[in-house]
């Protein structure tokens, strides 16, 4: 039998609840005012239901390759497209990638080094008396024919090299010349074979 | 008890507001963007070399979503056009990153076309890149072994070679199909 201590229970305080209490107006409109400021936010930047641009986008940007109407850098394009493994100061790394001054194949004959340009290089091939295995990329879908001259047109010229400009006509042959075959060109023996030295 | 109920309500409704407004609206928008023309799907070497990518943290370090011009330089920077959503149509999960410790590599594929040189970048990154803070890989090479007649071979500065070990291909692979230079035509009206 359990006997309740009235008494005890006498002494004890009611179970506190917290009174209903309206929320500060303060509170109430900042509520208001950010949610207002997001369905703004949202309006504005919608980009008139172009979403598949993106959040805030400079349409323009989205096209790239930009009308190279002003003249074109040899210097730069070969800095940003070659250096990588040629180096800026066209030696390359020995027994990596051939360099480019003094090399027999860029001096020569333009039409070899713009074959190679267009189309890759694979396979081996002897330069400045050192044999090199490798696979240079084609460039034939990245640059122009215009381009891949300004770049030869430095090679040739720079880094104590003395050999004339590149026309661009000499690369648009070796384009057209090239353009059937899908891989690179097999090393050293093929370049030879396919672009005789004039 | 009206507060234990009115609090569960709360939390839901605010689940669902959240949900729906971050989740919901984007996917509403975005679920008719298709793979763009000049896209093509991963190659399985390729896909290969994007889980390994995963594996080896990549992303913490590099990030693939070049910015709008207003953002930030990065077409000066050589990184390409601003991303948009539908580059990232076969990309599950998508591989953002955070953070720009090393380039972004949205276009490392264009930009960097030759696999002689990643394998190398790979194996010595202060080779090709003096000054570069990329940890090496070496771990993804076999050095000292005869090769083999298809094993891809890497000719080293100053003599040497290392042979490629297949999940060095693969990420090269993944590497060299980052290519996102296809433009993206805006709406009709809205280039100036």
């Amino acid at each position: 039998m359990i006997r309740l201590n009235h008494e005890a229970l006498a002494r004890e305080n009611r179970e506190p609840i917290e009174a209903p209490r309206r929320m500060p107006p303060v509170f109430a409109a900042l509520v208001v005012a950010l949610a207002a400021w997001g369905a703004a936010y949202l309006w504005r930047d919608a980009g008139e239901g172009r979403f598949g641009e993106g959040d805030q986008r400079t349409p323009a940007a989205l096209l790239v390759r930009p009308a190279s109407g002003g003249a074109i850098d040899g210097k730069a394009l070969y800095e940003a497209r070659c250096a990588a493994c040629h180096q800026a100061s066209g030696l390359g790394l020995p027994g990596a990638f051939p360099p480019l001054a003094g090399s027999e194949w860029v001096l020569g004959a333009a039409s070899r080094p713009a074959s190679i340009v267009v189309a890759g290089l694979g396979g081996s091939i002897q330069v400045k008396g050192h044999a090199y295995q490798g696979a240079m990329p084609a460039f034939r879908d990245q640059l122009s024919d215009a381009e891949i001259a300004a770049i030869l047109t430095y090679a040739r010229g720079a880094w104590g090299n003395g050999a004339p400009p590149v026309e661009v006509d000499t690369v648009a042959a070796a384009r057209a010349a090239l353009a059937d075959r899908a891989g690179p060109i097999e090393g050293e023996a093929e370049l030879v074979r396919l672009v005789p030295s004039p | 008890m009206n507060a234990a109920l009115g609090t569960a309500f709360g939390a839901v409704g605010l689940l669902a507001l959240a949900g729906s407004l971050l989740v919901g609206a984007p996917y509403a928008q975005l679920r008719g963007e298709g793979a763009p023309a000049g896209l093509r799907p991963y190659t399985a070497e390729a896909a290969r070399g994007r889980e390994a990518y995963m594996a080896l943290g990549c992303i913490y370090c590099h990030s693939q979503q070049p910015r709008d011009p207003r953002q930030a330089p990065d077409a000066e920077r050589g990184w390409g056009r601003p991303s948009v959503p539908a580059d990232y149509a076969y990309d599950h999960p998508h591989l953002l990153g955070t953070m720009r410790t090393g380039p972004d590599l949205f276009n490392i594929g264009a930009r960097q076309p030759s696999r002689d040189w990643h394998l190398l970048h790979l194996y010595d990154p202060r080779a090709v890149v003096p000054g570069s803070i990329m940890p090496a890989h070496r771990f993804l090479f076999d050095v000292g072994g005869a090769a083999g007649p298809e094993d891809v071979v890497v000719n080293l500065p100053g003599g040497g070679t290392a042979v490629a070990r297949p999940e060095a291909l693969d990420l090269v692979a993944y590497l060299l199909s980052l290519d996102h230079t296809y433009p993206v035509a805006p709406a009709e009206g809205s280039v100036p």
